[in-house]
């Protein structure tokens, strides 16, 4: 069985959650063959991880390789008939009812199409933007609007025409481009689509774009109505979607995901390679295992250890991830850390096997200000370590939070709290029994919720459904 | 059935599709409405077919027609349970506030606006939330931050979300400024960053994004800056009068008296003073002395009597 996992922004170019998992994922299933369709843009390094045996191909798909097709200077108007000009109208209209099986017609049909250069700059084009402009953004900027247009469909139409290798089962891993391309696939080779989001893509973008630089304040919810639709299609292609936790689910429901197509497949890991020995250590020693980026507040975590490090001197922070993701970010944290006098006691430790330093943390923490149900926390469950956690994504509910109290496995604050968390780390400092008892309840907890053969398990199962 | 039941039941059915119609933006009050028709039928009809009881009296006309007897016990159950005592807690927290205080008497128009709109974020669309975080963001309030807080204590999913991300990326920003500026005047000494960095500093502390230590931590610093800025003789009213609002907030009381008396030699601004002497008076809860300030404010001329700048 032959399953492709199309990927946006990850596996194996990019280190970080979704790529662990996919990896790990691809391990578990040594009778499944898997093709990567990695969705990238701009310059891509070496592969950061090796790959499986089981992996047989890997394809890149830039988002960027339109520009290419910009450079041309004579290009050739795409000839449509009536009916295919309507599809082709409600695509760039953003309209949901537009049929991809239509749209794929037209492609397969029509070879000048596939140059983007020469849809965008065809007549067709100019007046579907236009029709846009008129019945939904008519208080923008009609120059500035065609240009952002432009930018904005090029890599999307530059999908439609892309080769996408054949396999038994199409599995994105987010919505988005990897589910456009994944609901593409199932209407050319009419083969089934599995949607996973580790995230919600569509809030994620949001998110994105409304801190963004790049777009224009009144361009802004172009852009989003923009990913909420390239999101939307694939869930409406998709045969199953799968989210990590309850709340995901709803959110995706919300967004316009048909309740019946959604089912939650949790996390796991693998609990017996996490079952450690605590190892005698001088200094109390906190670990925040991340990747140094701004959705990661570590600032906020930085700013916390200040305020621990008032009350007492005597503890010691390890910042255990990838640092050259975002270096500006990198070096705001390494100015802070130096300003508030922290060097002594917090290390950027940069990418490291964290199980080889569980053994040696007290407490593990998260200050993430977005999450979905994030596989540190489930480790260091595994580990038996109590964990600290903002209440995002479904960190609460990892943590057993709606439980009783004797049987939760760890604490939560409001994120971007800093206060409260220092409070946390210092009451965790101080009351061993708390420790031991959050770390035993953690460890129980993972085993019986949290078992990677469980998830794993759910997985294969979907494939084999559709295999036959 | 004659046809004064037919009546009364077609009767008793258009008012209960009446209310529900008018109703049906509150699930409780449906469901209330849908449960007492279908009682007061069900009760009817096995009365009429099964007990042979004929109910075409008058009590019996009130009972079905009027299902407003059981929207008035409806009512009163509903406002005893939840809206009066909401109602209390909202007055008992504006009267503890009030208690608080013992100087002036605040409006809490400004509390008000900002707890109505966060309520109303639960009723709104995804883009209409969206809008609001556009404007939340773009807004210079200074309730910016306290809106975002305030909705991140909330129970909507994604409001707890958006609020979380751009809390953590408008400390960020700030924070970066902060130190880019920092570096800038540390290297070059010039004027320019100084101001920049003085300016940032102002509204990060302003901001209510800092806590406890940190907030003293920034306090300390903007301190630093402004003594360097007054040393340099450069707007030295502005960065005096800021100083003085700085050693408060640090409950340096003794160098802000330092500073007031050095102010009131220098500058006849009474209305500023009277400003910085009150603000330091509430800070030390000294009632009698800002009491005595407030009586002194009496005596200034009242073409110097601006709107007070209230104590941040």
């Amino acid at each position: 069985m032959r399953v492709c996992l199309v990927i946006e922004g990850a596996y194996p170019y990019i280190v970080g959650g979704v790529s662990s998992w996919t990896q790990n994922m691809i391990k578990s299933l040594p009778d499944i063959e898997f093709v990567i369709l990695s969705i990238m843009s701009g310059e891509v390094g070496e592969f950061k991880y090796d790959l499986p045996e089981n992996v047989v191909e890997v394809k890149t798909v830039f988002l960027d390789g339109y520009v290419k097709f910009q450079k041309k200077y004579f290009v050739s108007e795409p000839i449509l008939n009536k009916n295919d000009r309507s599809v082709m109208q409600e695509l760039l209209h953003f309209d949901l009812n537009v049929d991809l099986y239509k749209i794929q017609d037209i492609y397969e049909k029509n070879k000048r199409i596939k140059d983007t250069a020469n849809l965008t700059r065809s007549k067709l084009f100019y007046n579907s933007i236009c029709e846009n402009y008129m019945n939904k953004y008519k208080e923008l900027d009609f120059n500035k609007f065609i240009w952002s247009a432009k930018g904005m469909y090029s890599p999307f139409l530059q999908m439609f025409a892309t080769d996408i290798p054949e396999a038994d089962v199409y599995h994105s891993l987010s919505a988005g481009y990897a589910g456009l391309i994944a609901a593409l696939a199932k209407v050319r080779y009419g083969k089934p689509f599995i949607l996973s989001e580790h995230g919600i893509y569509t809030r994620e973008r949001q998110e994105e774009i409304i801190k963004a630089s790049w777009v224009d304040k009144v361009f802004k919810i172009v852009w989003i109505d923009f990913f909420n639709f390239i999101s939307l299609l694939g869930y409406k292609y998709a045969d199953v979607i799968t989210s990590l936790f309850n709340d995901a689910k709803k959110l995706q429901a919300a967004y316009g995901a048909e309740s019946k197509k959604c089912v939650v497949i949790q996390n796991g890991v693998d609990t017996s390679k996490f079952k450690v020995n605590r190892e005698p250590h001088e200094t109390f020693t906190v670990g925040f295992i991340t990747r140094v980026v701004p959705i990661k507040d570590v600032l906020t975590a930085i700013r916390a250890f200040y305020l621990v490090k008032q009350k007492d001197p005597n503890i010691k922070f390890l910042i255990m991830g990838p640092t050259d993701e975002d270096e500006e970010y990198f070096e705001q944290c390494l100015e802070l850390t130096a300003a508030l006098g922290l060097s002594d006691v917090v290390e950027f430790m940069g990418l490291v096997n964290i199980r080889n330093y569980m053994s040696t943390l007290d407490v593990v923490m998260l200050s993430s200000v977005s999450e979905g149900q994030p596989l540190v926390l489930l480790e260091a469950m595994a580990s038996g370590i109590p964990c600290i956690s903002s209440d995002v994504g479904s960190c609460a509910e990892v943590l057993g939070m709606h439980l009783e109290k004797k049987d939760r496995c760890g604490l939560i604050f409001e994120p971007t709290k800093y206060a409260e968390l220092a409070q946390l780390i210092l009451l965790l400092r101080q009351d061993e029994d708390l420790r031991l008892r959050l770390g035993n309840n953690g460890a129980d907890r993972s085993r019986q919720f949290y078992d990677y053969h469980d998830m794993i398990g759910k997985y294969k199962q979907l494939y084999l459904l559709f295999e036959e | 059935m004659s046809k004064r039941t037919v009546v009364l039941l077609f009767m008793s059915a258009l008012n209960l599709i009446v209310f529900t119609m008018a109703l049906a933006n509150d699930e409780n009050l449906t469901l209330f409405f849908l449960m007492h028709g279908t009682s007061v039928l069900v009760f009817y009809l096995v009365n009429y077919y099964y007990l042979h009881i004929d109910h075409r009296e008058y009590p019996l006309y009130l009972l079905i027609c009027f299902p407003g007897i059981g929207f008035t016990l409806f009512s009163v159950i509903y406002l005893t349970v939840y809206l009066i005592p909401s109602r209390v807690k909202e007055i008992d927290q504006i009267t503890i506030v009030e208690k608080e205080d013992d100087f002036v008497t605040f409006s809490f128009l400004d509390e008000d606006k900002v707890l109505t709109h966060l309520d109303s974020m639960n009723y709104l669309s995804q883009q209409e939330k969206l809008s609001f975080i556009f404007d939340v963001l773009d807004s210079n309030s200074i309730n910016k931050a306290r809106v975002l807080k305030e909705s991140l204590m909330g129970e909507n999913f994604d409001l707890r979300y958006y609020s979380s991300v751009y809390l953590s990326s408008m400390s960020n920003q700030l924070e970066g400024e902060v130190f880019k500026h920092k570096r800038e005047f540390d290297m070059t000494h010039d004027y320019a960053p100084l101001k920049k960095l003085l300016e940032v500093l102002f509204v990060y502390i302003d901001s209510k994004l800092l806590e406890e230590d940190m907030l003293h931590f920034y306090n300390q610093m903007y301190i630093k800056y402004l003594l360097i800025a007054i040393h340099q003789e450069l707007n030295v009213d502005e960065y005096q009068k800021e100083l003085v609002k700085a050693y408060i907030r640090e409950s340096q009381f003794s160098e802000a008296e330092e500073m007031i008396n050095h102010m009131e030699v220098n500058y006849d601004n009474e209305m500023l003073l009277f400003e910085l002497n009150y603000s330091m008076q509430r800070f030390k809860k000294t009632k009698e002395m800002a009491n005595a300030i407030l009586e002194k404010y009496k005596e200034i001329p009242v073409k110097d009597k601006g709107i007070l700048d209230y104590w941040r």
